[in-house]
């Protein structure tokens, strides 16, 4: 029997490490994917002037504490951003609001009637708290299983060939099996990155995609 | 010999370098503008269309089901893949259907025609009382025609064998009177303008959500359970041919699917940037730079004069390949960058080899190549921009191994 050497053995074992790991992270956690997938409140805010989105992130950053929000523009005038986050409530849209109000207050009229509803340039009372639902994980990876699918048949086939003098169903077992591990280490490695940078704990276990 | 060799490799390899990294700017009105493109983005590094649907409410409807919103969102899928769409993520539940669409020139005909419910009609133009429904639908698809005038589309509409026997009965229940035929041939006789139909003439209305697309009587009976629609007419001009094609295929796919099940309308379609900003990419390549910088010192260090030599060609490289996926219309989503740091590592290895005097087994490097070549036949913009990457790397891979056999000399 070939002797493996000591290096092979070293990459063996963490590599199972990983798998295992992995496994147990799944199975405990559920595969927790990134906020993009799951479901999220998010709210709207059209503010009518140029908006700088390093400072509503940081208003954001504050509203939100530890837990994860973004912050991103919507179309291209740069006077409107949107604000996705696990759970959005009342209490953190409202101070969003009032801050966006003091960073951006609209100019008072000439008459200088000092009305304070409606020198806003948001109101509390437009802005929704809409909730989006989670994307399923099957839906993420139907597009690439046909591509994998017919990529892979070809690789063994020609392994096949170019390795016909030893073996065909030796190499192609051996091909599969290496094609197989390496997926399954990769998605181990995912599973554990994610189960460790994911956002408050509260939140995981009820916002995990459904595949 | 050698040393001019080597020389002109060098300048060009500068040359290259200052192109693709630093670029080429020319003024134009008081300012520096620079030549070389820019890169062309994905949805995930860019932005997306984001669209809200959400159902119409009306009196005495039941309850929207679970069963409801998963058909929805199949029909969904299938509508979007048929128009073409190259990128999508729909998020469906009972309160709205959400979809977030790759902004490009298709966006905004996805948008409108995918999310239509899709109810086929036949009913009497006088009394709507309906006849054929989308459960009659067989197939619908686009056929088109070659005439002396140029290219005629036409939506063909084929039933199921119980659609096709009402639709018998329709033919024959609503026949062109002999009034109207007296009336048609006296008009063609007489080439005049005037109404060429009966006033009592029965005829039959089919519609595509409410929408009227004709409404006539029928000469023959039709027992044959198809029928062509002519949606346009002859054109010899290839714009206007496309465009004709595009409008009977957004018909043809959504009768050729069921119907939505529930009712939507659009509450919501915005463009949305990603959270992926400029600054993130700019930091991300600034670590990739580095990674680079001290792989290539480690060639210095370790092979001097031959580290050096191949550490400039390897720069030319990464220069080159970037300039091919600008120039290329490669459009980069995350999966292409994965593609372009694979590449690079594969060079880096072969770099190595070289240096060191190994051979290189080009059969390696096949399952990269069926890998890219399948993915650049995809249409899911994710896989085509890794597959689009890996090809091109593949090519600077030659380029690079033509290029560095000056080490051997």
């Amino acid at each position: 029997m070939k002797q493996i050497s000591t290096k092979n053995r070293i990459i063996g074992i963490v590599s199972i490490l990983l798998v295992v790991i992995g496994l147990i992270v799944v199975i405990v956690g559920g595969f927790n994917v990134e906020q993009k997938f799951r479901s999220y409140n998010k709210i709207t805010i059209y503010v009518g002037e140029e908006v700088d989105i390093s400072k509503i992130e940081k208003i954001v950053k504050d509203a939100f504490g530890k837990n994860k929000a973004i912050v991103q523009k919507i179309e291209i005038y740069n006077d409107t951003f949107q604000v996705t986050a696990n759970e959005i409530t009342e209490e953190q849209k409202n101070t969003i609001v009032d801050k966006v109000n003091d960073l951006y207050p609209k100019a008072t009229t000439d008459n200088n009637e000092e009305n304070t509803e409606t020198n806003l340039r948001v109101k509390k009372e437009d802005i929704k708290i809409v909730s989006v639902n989670n994307v399923r994980l099957r839906d993420v990876f139907k597009p690439y299983i046909l591509p994998l699918a017919i990529a892979t048949g070809c690789i063994i086939l020609y392994i096949g060939i170019r390795y016909r003098k030893l073996s065909v169903i030796k190499v192609v077992f051996g091909t599969v099996g290496v094609l197989i591990g390496v997926q399954v280490l990769l998605w181990s490695i995912i599973a554990i990155i994610f189960a460790f940078t994911s956002p408050a704990e509260q939140n995981r276990k009820s916002q995990n995609s459904h595949f | 010999m050698k040393k001019v060799k080597v020389a002109t490799i060098i300048l060009t390899v500068i040359l290259i370098s200052l192109i693709s990294f630093a670029g080429v700017y020319v003024q134009k009105q008081n300012r520096m503008e620079n030549q070389v493109k820019e890169y062309k983005l994905g949805m995930q590094l860019s932005g997306y269309r984001q669209i809200r649907l959400e159902p119409v409410k009306k009196d005495g409807d039941a309850e929207i089901t679970d069963e409801d919103v998963n058909k929805t969102k199949e029909i969904l899928q299938i509508r979007l893949e048929k128009l073409g769409a190259e990128e999508y993520l729909i998020r469906a539940s009972k309160e709205a259907i959400v979809i977030e669409l790759k902004e490009d020139d298709k966006t905004n005909y996805l948008v409108s025609n995918a999310t239509e419910q899709g109810k086929f009609e036949i009913k009497d133009s006088k009394t709507k009382e309906v006849f054929m429904t989308n459960a009659d639908i067989e197939l619908a698809n686009v056929l088109y025609r070659e005439t002396q005038n140029g290219t005629e589309v036409y939506l063909n509409i084929e039933f199921t064998k119980e659609g096709t026997t009402k639709f018998e009965e329709i033919t024959k229940k609503y026949a062109t009177t002999e009034e109207t035929k007296a009336k048609r041939e006296s008009n063609s006789n007489s080439s005049s303008d005037t109404n060429t139909e009966d006033e009592n003439q029965p005829k039959i209305s089919l519609q595509i959500d409410g929408r009227e697309i004709l409404s006539q009587s029928f000469d023959n009976p039709n027992s044959s359970g198809k029928i062509q629609l002519k949606l346009s007419n002859a054109t010899t001009n290839n714009e206007t041919f496309q465009k004709n094609i595009q409008s009977a295929t957004t018909i043809a796919v959504t009768l050729d699917n069921e119907m939505l099940p529930i009712e939507y309308k659009l509450t919501e379609n915005q463009y949305v940037y990603s959270d992926i900003t400029n600054e993130m990419l700019l930091i991300f390549s600034i670590v990739i730079v580095i990674i680079v910088i001290i792989s290539l010192a480690v060639l210095v260090v370790k092979h001097k004069m031959r580290g050096l030599l191949a550490s400039v060609l390897y720069i030319g490289l990464i220069a080159l390949y970037l300039l091919i996926i600008r120039y290329t219309n490669v459009i980069l989503t995350i999966e292409g960058i994965a593609g372009i740091l694979i590449m690079l590592i594969i060079n880096y290895i072969i770099t190595l080899r070289i240096i060191n005097k190994k051979k290189i087994i080009q059969e390696d490097l096949i399952p990269i190549a069926i890998v890219a070549i399948v993915f650049c036949f995809m249409r899911w913009s994710q896989l085509s921009s890794l597959g689009m990457v890996m090809f091109w790397g593949a090519v600077t891979l030659i380029y690079h191994m033509i290029t560095i056999k000056v080490l051997d000399d």
